[in-house]
Order: C-alpha cells, then sequence, then structure tokens
C-alpha cells in the first residue's frame, strides 16, 4: 500500500460481491461447514436476505446498488431495450446510466475507489481511482480506466468474463474457464490493493453467476456429474474471501467490510415465452419466422422484451400503435388477469403482475415498461420470439430471484432490506 | 510585424498556414516536411524554429507555424500576429495519438495525462501572452474555420489589417477532406459498433437473454 501523508482520518471500505449468489445457497453451504471463511466472517456481523430489482437482472439491479435508486431514476430497465418511438432493439450500457454513481459521489468528496468487474460499467468512465468494468464488457481496451493500468493487466492476462458461448456446450471447458479467471481476476485485485490510494475496493465476482445458469443442478443434486465442482469452486470463492479479508484486517484505518449479491437463483422447472403466450392470446402479431421483436406486425396489443417486461402497443408511442390511450387501462388489467391465470401442470406461473407505476416513479418513467412480471420459483421468464410454444427447456438449469440475494456488513448495526438502501449504508460509513 | 500561427499539434495551424498563403501572405518554410495523408496539403513548417532565433529577421512581414510551446523563445523587441489555433483538446489528443500509430509509434502519455498536461500548458501560455505587450492576438475555433471558413477569413483579414483574397482563403479550406476523414472514422466506428452488438448478442443469448 502507498502511504499517503495527507491523509487524516481515513476510513474504508471493502466490498466482495458475488453476482447471484442467493443467500440460501450460502446459508446451507457455511451450515454444512463447506465455507469456513464465510462461516467465521458472517458470525460476526449482520447477514441477512435481501430483496432486488424487478426485473432482478445484473444490469438493473447493480445499476441500482450503484446509485441507489429504481430504474426510473437511472434509466436502465434490462440488457436490452428499445429505441423511443420505434422497436429496434439496443443495448443499454454504462454511458445510458442516468444517475449518480456511489463512486461520483464520494469522488466529489475526495474518496478514491479500485472497482473491479462491476457489472453495467461498460464502457469505463473517469472516476476518481481505477474502473475495470463488468458485463456485458467486450473490449479491454474500453474496460479499463485510467488507461495506463491496461498495459498491466494485459501482463496478467485479466480476461473480463469466462467465455459462456463455448462454456454452455462444455461444461469441463466452462469450470476450466472459471476457475482461471477468478485467479486471474484476483492477481489484479491484489495488484491494485497493493499499487493504489483507495477509499472504497470492490470487486465483483460474476462466475457465481455463470456456473449457476448452467450448473445449479449440481448443487441440487449431490449425484450430479458437476456438484463436485460446483462446490469446488464456490470453496475457491470462500478462500479469495478469505485472503482478501486478511488483507483488509491490517489496515491500520478505521474500515467496514460489506458482502453482497445482486439477485439470488433458483432451479428452473420450464422456461417460460412470454412473447410466444400474448402470440398465442391474440395480443401479438409477428412476421412469419420473426428473429427479434423488430419483426413486429400490425394489430399487435403488447409484446415483452427480456425477462419479464411488457410494453402495450400504444397508438402515437409506437409505430404500429394500436391501443387508444383511452383503452390503455382495459388492455393491462386485461393483460394480467390472463397472465395470473397462466397454470404449468397445475401450478401458476406468475406470482405478481406489477403496473408500471406500482415500481416506478422517477423521471424515466415513460421508458418504463408497461407491466412487470414477477414468477414463481422455477419459472424462469423468456421474451423470444422464435418460440413454437409458450413452455420449454434450454441448457440453463437456474434462473435468477428476486427476493433471495444477501447483503452482509461487518457492522451488527448496519442491515439492508432492499438493494436500494446498501449505497446509502456505504457512503455513511465511509464519508 | 511577423505573423504566428501557433497551437497546439494537430490545432489546425496547417490548415490555417494554407488560408494564409492562398490569402496572399508570404510563408516562411522550408518545405522539408513533405505532405502526407495526415497533412496532403502540406505542413508549412520550418524546422530551424526549434533551434535558435535567426529566422526572425527573415519573418517580417511572413507567415511562419510555430508550436506553443516554442512561444516564449520570441523575443520581446519584435512585434507580433499571432493566430492561436484552438480545437478540443480530446479531439487534438486523439488525432496525435492516431498520427503517431499509424507511423508505428506510441504516446509518451496516457489520454487523459496529456489531455491534463496541454491543458494546464495552454492556460500558462494564455496568460503568458496577454500580460506580453509585443503580442497581438486572435484565438480561431478550429472547427468553426472548418464549418464557416468565410467567417473566419474575414476575421484575419480584419486582424492582420491586409488585403487578401478572401475567396481563395475559403476555398483553402477542404471541407471535403475533412468530411472524408469523418466519414471514414464514421465507417469504422459503425463497423466496431455492429461488430460489438453481434458480441453482446452471443453473450447475452448464452445466459438465455433475447
Amino acid at each position: 500500500m502507498i502511504f499517503n501523508p495527507f491523509k487524516k482520518k481515513q476510513k474504508k471500505v471493502l466490498i466482495i460481491g458475488l453476482d447471484g449468489v442467493p443467500y440460501s445457497l450460502l446459508k446451507r453451504l457455511i451450515e454444512k461447514g463447506k465455507l469456513p471463511t464465510l462461516k467465521e466472517i458472517f458470525s460476526k456481523g449482520n447477514f441477512s436476505r435481501i430483496t432486488v430489482t424487478i426485473p432482478e437482472i445484473s444490469s438493473v439491479s447493480w445499476s441500482s446498488f450503484m446509485t441507489g435508486k429504481d430504474p426510473s431514476f437511472h434509466g436502465i430497465y434490462g440488457f436490452t431495450d428499445i429505441l423511443p418511438g420505434t422497436y429496434k432493439m439496443y443495448f443499454p450500457n454504462f454511458l445510458d446510466l442516468k444517475a449518480e454513481t456511489i463512486f461520483d459521489e464520494i469522488g466529489k468528496k475526495g474518496k478514491r475507489s479500485v472497482v473491479i468487474n462491476l457489472p453495467a460499467t461498460y464502457p469505463a468512465k473517469k472516476i476518481s481511482g481505477v474502473l475495470i468494468s463488468g458485463f456485458v464488457a467486450l473490449r479491454l481496451e474500453k474496460a479499463v480506466f485510467p488507461k495506463e493500468i491496461l498495459s498491466k493487466l494485459k501482463e496478467f492476462g485479466y480476461k473480463i468474463d469466462v467465455d459462456t458461448k463455448r462454456g454452455k456446450e462444455d461444461y469441463d471447458f466452462l469450470m476450466k474457464d472459471l476457475f482461471s479467471t477468478l485467479e486471474k481476476r484476483r492477481k489484479v485485485a491484489l495488484w491494485l490493493w497493493e499499487n493504489q490510494i483507495w477509499d472504497l475496493f470492490m470487486i465483483v465476482i460474476t462466475g457465481t453467476d455463470r456456473i449457476q445458469h448452467f450448473l445449479f443442478d449440481a448443487f441440487l443434486d449431490i449425484d450430479h456429474p458437476y456438484s463436485e465442482l460446483f462446490l469446488k469452486y464456490f470453496q475457491k470463492i470462500d478462500s479469495f474471501v478469505a485472503e482478501m479479508y486478511e488483507k483488509y484486517k491490517k489496515l491500520p484505518e478505521e474500515k467496514t467490510f460489506f458482502m453482497l449479491s445482486d439477485h439470488g437463483f433458483t432451479g428452473i422447472e420450464t422456461e417460460v415465452y412470454i412473447n410466444r403466450w400474448l402470440y398465442e392470446n391474440g395480443y401479438l402479431k409477428l412476421s412469419p419466422s420473426p428473429k427479434t421483436i423488430s419483426d413486429i406486425q400490425e394489430g399487435t396489443v403488447a409484446f415483452a422484451l427480456d425477462p419479464s417486461r411488457i410494453y402495450i402497443n400504444l397508438k402515437g408511442k409506437f409505430p404500429l400503435g394500436k391501443v387508444e390511450k383511452k383503452d390503455y387501462e382495459k388492455v393491462r388489467e386485461e393483460l394480467k388477469k390472463g397472465l395470473l391465470e397462466m397454470k404449468y401442470k397445475r401450478r401458476s406461473v406468475i406470482k405478481k403482475v406489477f403496473f408500471k407505476e406500482d415500481l416506478f416513479s422517477g423521471p424515466y418513467l415513460e421508458f418504463a415498461p408497461d407491466i412487470v412480471l414477477l414468477s414463481n420459483y422455477g419459472f424462469d421468464l423468456k421474451a423470444s420470439v422464435q418460440k413454437a410454444h409458450i413452455f420449454g427447456r434450454s441448457n440453463l438449469t437456474g434462473m435468477h430471484t428476486y427476493d433471495d440475494a444477501f447483503f452482509f456488513c461487518e457492522n451488527k448495526e448496519i442491515d439492508c432490506k432492499t438493494i436500494f438502501e446498501a449505497k446509502e449504508k456505504i457512503e455513511k460509513v465511509l464519508c | 510585424m511577423s505573423i504566428i500561427v501557433t497551437g497546439l499539434p494537430r490545432s489546425g495551424t496547417s490548415m490555417m498556414m494554407r488560408m494564409l498563403k492562398e490569402g496572399g501572405i508570404p510563408i516562411l518554410t522550408d518545405n522539408k516536411r513533405q505532405p502526407d495523408e495526415h497533412n496532403p496539403y502540406g505542413y508549412f513548417e520550418l524546422e530551424k524554429v526549434k533551434y535558435d532565433l535567426s529566422w526572425v529577421s527573415e519573418a517580417e512581414g511572413k507567415a511562419v507555424k510555430l508550436v506553443t510551446m516554442l512561444l516564449k523563445k520570441l523575443p520581446s523587441d519584435n512585434e507580433f500576429y499571432v493566430i492561436f489555433m484552438e480545437r478540443n483538446i480530446s479531439e487534438i489528443v486523439k488525432s496525435q495519438k492516431e498520427m503517431l500509430e499509424k507511423n508505428g509509434k506510441k504516446m509518451k502519455y496516457p489520454e487523459e495525462e496529456l489531455e491534463k498536461i496541454y491543458l494546464s500548458h495552454l492556460k500558462e501560455i494564455k496568460q503568458w501572452i496577454s500580460e506580453k505587450d509585443n503580442f497581438k492576438v486572435l484565438y480561431v475555433s478550429y472547427n468553426e474555420a472548418i464549418e464557416n471558413p468565410k467567417k473566419i477569413a474575414l476575421k484575419i483579414k480584419e486582424f492582420l489589417r491586409k488585403d487578401m483574397n478572401i475567396e481563395r482563403m475559403i476555398k483553402a479550406v477542404d471541407k471535403k477532406l475533412y468530411r472524408k476523414k469523418a466519414k471514414e472514422k464514421d465507417i469504422e466506428e459503425q463497423q466496431v459498433k455492429r461488430e460489438d452488438e453481434e458480441k453482446i448478442k452471443e453473450q447475452l443469448e448464452a445466459l438465455g437473454y433475447l
């Protein structure tokens, strides 16, 4: 650590993010004695279950973590969105984030951050400190601020993410890639820890999300061929936390340690294709062999974007708008009723149907989906327009959950119930 | 009286020299640096400005190109009309980077750091100029010169109080060249954008989105 003689009473914060790690999974592995470090650390502080954003996906949730706000304030509603007044899809990124982040805010107070692999921070923007962007980050050159650390990252062989395209077909490769990516991230984290002046140090492990997407069944079933490796990966994370925590404990300054996840995971019973449901129920018209939502046809009442966002095809808002403003509420109510009645093997698929005003109230409310769905556990909502049936399966075995993320603070007095509260709590101890 | 065209490298000084030349102002250059893809109409440089002041007497009534870093070397007993080219600092640094990279070289400093260094230098040199009685200065925006060369040509004419060929000065600003460069850059950027979008799709599809 470089000694900075000009700082007076310093406070430091270490945050370790475990993307998609459920409270229930950690609790179970800790109770079984599989994660000794987390068991010890969590016993000293406040380890609790939190809820996250709806939709419960990383780009939205982490954006809400870093801004402390819901999507109608920060503008990120999903990994995809449509350009206003069109059906043309685009991929919102860090430049589309419309609210100030914790790193901006503490930067104004003279605090420096080191942020590694935080999803939804690509392309890297200038912060007071260092930022290495996380998913979806494509080019390392654009994922790093300041640029001067790029050569060092290349030297470490730093990888932004695992190769999921190959990994989903080849689990041996996936596991190898997960371990090696984590190892490189670890090395970079240790190097930055020693060579940067910082007040807030944050690293997010995203491999935890990837492994659960493809191998959640290996967690549920101890006879699964990858069950042991699944556990080993989480034990590797436990060792990584141990290493970081040891370094953290040696800091002479006043300090606080946080951990959290951005959503939980559970097993998939079936995928549910919302656009197919809309199509079969006469709400969505598509051209033959549609590829994306831009293949929408006249007569469409509503359409969906991943994973669970429904837009009413309003006249005046969309080019092929059909629904008159006066019918808006009626259509939403009708969809709500129909969606709540959707069943799979006698089980209700949809747990709750939210209208946008139930969830959002910010200045970017006009870009919000009109309806957002929350499914019951096991029903993984998707918006593909290419499916021939409402229900089906892919090679994914894990799906995100809204109410089973976790939060930990070493200080027992600091508690969180939702991901939105974390920013304020962290700022409070830091500034 | 001599005319000094100054600015940071890649701030449009060569373009201004060409405007002055076309406008009828004699140029003091050794033509050693030949035109290339970055400056197809030439650089209009005089190498010895870097080493001594022997050129000052030759520059009487003429225009000379001088980077801002050399301004302080100018003698205080001569009068200078300074045309100071200004351009967005990020554009300057990017343009310098591109030029170096195309020549197989690397920048000495990271972009952000270089921007800071330049901004600080410009602040300091402008302050220095403002305290000099023998300098008369006209600040010219590079982008404005491209967008509205007539307005800039007339400003220069008024500043230098010389009879100048405004039509030729306007023509000296090859909008097509700048637009062509911008278009090429745009095509390149669009290509990168398309590739990136495909990669994002791949990554999202692998995780079950789209």
